[in-house]
């Protein structure tokens, strides 16, 4: 099963913790290149994959091959991987170019080639003079450059990353994103990373892989996952959406109809078989949603009244009250007038924009 | 002089008092007197005469050679056997059984030295414990006297020495993040130059602390060389006691008393240098 453009390929991955499954079954490829994102909630057992992935864990059952070659007898200190820790653990008690070179020196390269690296891999993440500063010198941007640095001037099959943007403040965290799949593009390897951040994984990822109590629950690209989410997990969690529940009253093709718990009927799209009768969650984006009188023609339509206006410039909503359920509506900020509290509003959306899904854990 | 100034010298009155009564005042006074020649008839005098006596007489400078070499040893003993107590305590013991380890080590020294070393003297003596274990096993065919000799200083200074060792080194390894022994082996090191790279130059601060720690007591330790090792085991603090108490010369006395000091300071000294550490580094641990 394995094809030779694949850095990393997992079969039945189970790791338990006496009777909990951490990680429960995964079976995946990576190819050569990409940039791979395990997204999920904390305590998914994204950590426990990737411990496994650079041999810190043993796998309680199933196996890991890299570059086609079977991992489970070969110690971290042998793999073709590298790992960039969530807190990046550079030593302290070591200058820059010392925290480069030490693995470059535990492969036996001589000084002089080292010192050549050392420069070589400092210029590509763009700190070329660093190299004689103290770790307590950088900041934490850098700190993070170096980390990668330091994996990535060993050429590794794989980089592994542990949510490395989590220390980070919102600003940098949105510097980075950017500068990480520059990096990833520039050195063309292997990424996987993990986060439980979806506008990370979405960013940055040439493919994500959503993951749920120990099991992926879909992997695809980031444009698939929020078009076409499979499961109503992933349809929460990545990206922004509103959810209702209901229960489906007639099916046609992939168009359902649904009774939602407010009393409402709305039209909404479906992939998966749905039955009659059965309960269902409707997910639809803020962004689908249209404000006002001009809306009308569209099928899905529900009166409601404004809460609140949630500004954040280009990404402005407004919190609207629906029959009890609060809903998340994206307006332009030309359209902000009339957005006082209390005022009375209709909302409208087409049904190929809302989607079906069957309730969590009911499939 | 403003108000917090005034209460800053305030909070630091006690801490001055106890330095200038109890260290600085009596070791000027000490100084002194080790620099007074006595005498009836000329009254006192300045000499360096118990000075000069200390490096005439073999007998003095070789005790205060041999208490200097024993408490080195003694210290890189306690050294080696403490820090993989150590390291596993802060590293691989895991909660409940991490704390029972930890007090394992303590609880030893809720009795008082004197008792620890009778305890000692009970083990090894010719009639004792060990020396009739040995001859029921038939390894030995007479009793054999393990007390009174240097092997059993070192046991015994070791012995009080290793929780004044081990507590700075659980403290400094216990701050070393797993992620940065993971991060060494990731990187593609083994276990020994990780210890070396990683963990030593991580715990250098507990280490160094631990070490002059010991140190100090075993130079200066009366008890245990003095039971454990005879009433000949040399050891520098006998000559003092006996100058001071049983000849009562004072000034000789003295001069022993500064000598000591000094060599414990300058090996302090020497030894921070070589480390490259600085005394507040390692003290602020
Ligand atoms: N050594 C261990 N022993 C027992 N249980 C463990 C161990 N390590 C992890 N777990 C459990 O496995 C589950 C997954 O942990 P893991 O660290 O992989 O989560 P995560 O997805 O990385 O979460 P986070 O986003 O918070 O880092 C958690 O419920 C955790 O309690
Ligand atoms: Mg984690």
């Amino acid at each position: 099963m394995t094809h030779p453009d694949d850095a990393l390929s997992c079969s039945n991955l189970t790791k338990k913790f006496d009777s909990f499954t951490a990680v429960d079954d995964l079976s995946f490829t990576v190819e050569k290149g990409r940039f791979f994102s395990i997204l999920g909630p904390s305590g998914c057992g994204k950590t426990t994959l990737l411990r496994m992935l650079a041999g810190f864990e043993h796998p309680t059952s199933g196996s890991i091959t890299i570059k086609g070659q079977e991992m489970s007898n070969v110690p971290p200190n042998l793999r073709p991987v590298n790992m960039v820790f969530q807190h990046l653990a550079l030593f302290p008690t070591m200058t820059v170019a010392q925290n480069i070179a030490y693995g470059l020196k535990r492969r036996g390269v001589n000084r002089a080639d080292r010192e050549k690296k050392v420069l070589e891999v400092l210029a590509r993440v763009g700190l070329p003079d660093s190299g004689e500063k103290a770790i307590s010198q950088l900041s934490g941007g850098q700190k993070q450059r170096i980390a990668i640095a330091r994996c990535l001037v060993l050429e590794p099959e794989v980089l592994l990353l542990d949510e490395p943007l989590g220390a980070l403040d919102l600003k940098l965290r949105e510097h980075m994103k950017v500068e990480l799949k520059q990096l990833q593009q520039e050195f063309g390897t292997t990424f996987v990373y993990i986060t439980h951040d979806q506008s990370e994984a979405l960013v940055m990822s040439d493919k994500v892989a959503v993951m749920n109590h120990g099991r992926f629950e879909q992997v695809g690209s980031p444009q698939e996952l929020y078009r076409a989410p499979k499961t109503a997990f992933t349809a929460r969690f990545v990206g922004d959406t509103n959810a209702f529940e209901g229960t489906v009253q007639s099916v046609e093709g992939d168009r359902a109809e649904i009774a939602l718990a407010n009393g409402l009927v709305v039209a909404a799209r479906t992939e998966s078989t749905v039955d009659l009768g059965k309960s269902v969650e409707v997910f639809i984006r803020p962004e689908n949603i249209m404000l006002g009188e001009a809306a009308q023609s569209r099928e899905n339509t529900m009166e409601a009244i404004v809460l609140q206006e949630l500004f954040d410039g280009a990404n402005s909503k407004v919190l609207v009250n629906c029959s009890g359920q609060q809903v998340q509506v994206h307006h332009s900020v030309s359209q902000a007038s009339g957005l006082t509290p209390g005022n009375k509003l209709s909302l409208s959306w087409d049904w190929q924009h809302t989607l079906c899904l069957p309730k969590d854990g009911a499939s | 002089m403003t108000n917090s100034r005034w209460h800053f010298y305030l909070f630091l009155s006690p801490l001055l008092l106890w330095l200038g009564l109890l260290v600085i005042w009596p070791h000027a006074n000490m100084l002194d007197v080790s620099l007074t020649e006595r005498s009836y008839i000329k009254g006192n005098s300045f000499s360096l005469k118990h000075y000069r006596l200390f490096f005439e007489q073999p007998l003095y400078w070789l005790t205060y050679v041999r208490t200097a070499w024993v408490a080195i040893l003694t210290t890189l003993m306690t050294l080696l056997i403490s820090f993989p107590v150590a390291y596993y305590i802060a590293k691989i013991a895991k909660g409940r059984s991490k704390l029972v380890l930890f007090l394992a080590c303590i609880l030893p020294f809720w009795v008082s030295e004197l008792v620890r070393a009778y305890g000692w003297m009970i083990v090894l003596r010719e009639s004792g414990l060990l020396s009739g274990l040995l001859l029921s096993l038939g390894i030995i065919s007479e009793p054999v006297e393990f007390l009174y000799n240097d092997g059993a200083i070192l046991l015994g200074l070791v012995y009080s020495g290793m929780l004044f060792m081990i507590v700075p080194l659980v403290s400094a390894l216990d701050s070393l993040d797993n992620s940065y022994i993971e991060a060494g082996f990731d990187l593609g090191g083994n276990r020994w130059n990780i210890l070396r790279e990683i963990v030593i130059p991580h715990a250098m601060p507990g280490i160094v602390s631990g070490c002059i720690i010991v140190f100090m007591l075993s130079l200066g330790n009366y008890l245990i060389p003095n039971l454990m090792g005879g009433k000949d085991s040399l050891w520098f603090t006998e000559q003092i006691f006996t100058q001071f108490i049983t000849r009562f010369n004072w000034e000789q006395g003295s001069a022993f008393g500064i000598l000591l000091l000094t060599l414990s300071s300058l090996i302090v000294w020497l030894s921070l240098k070589v480390t490259r550490q600085s005394l507040s580094s390692t003290m602020g641990q």
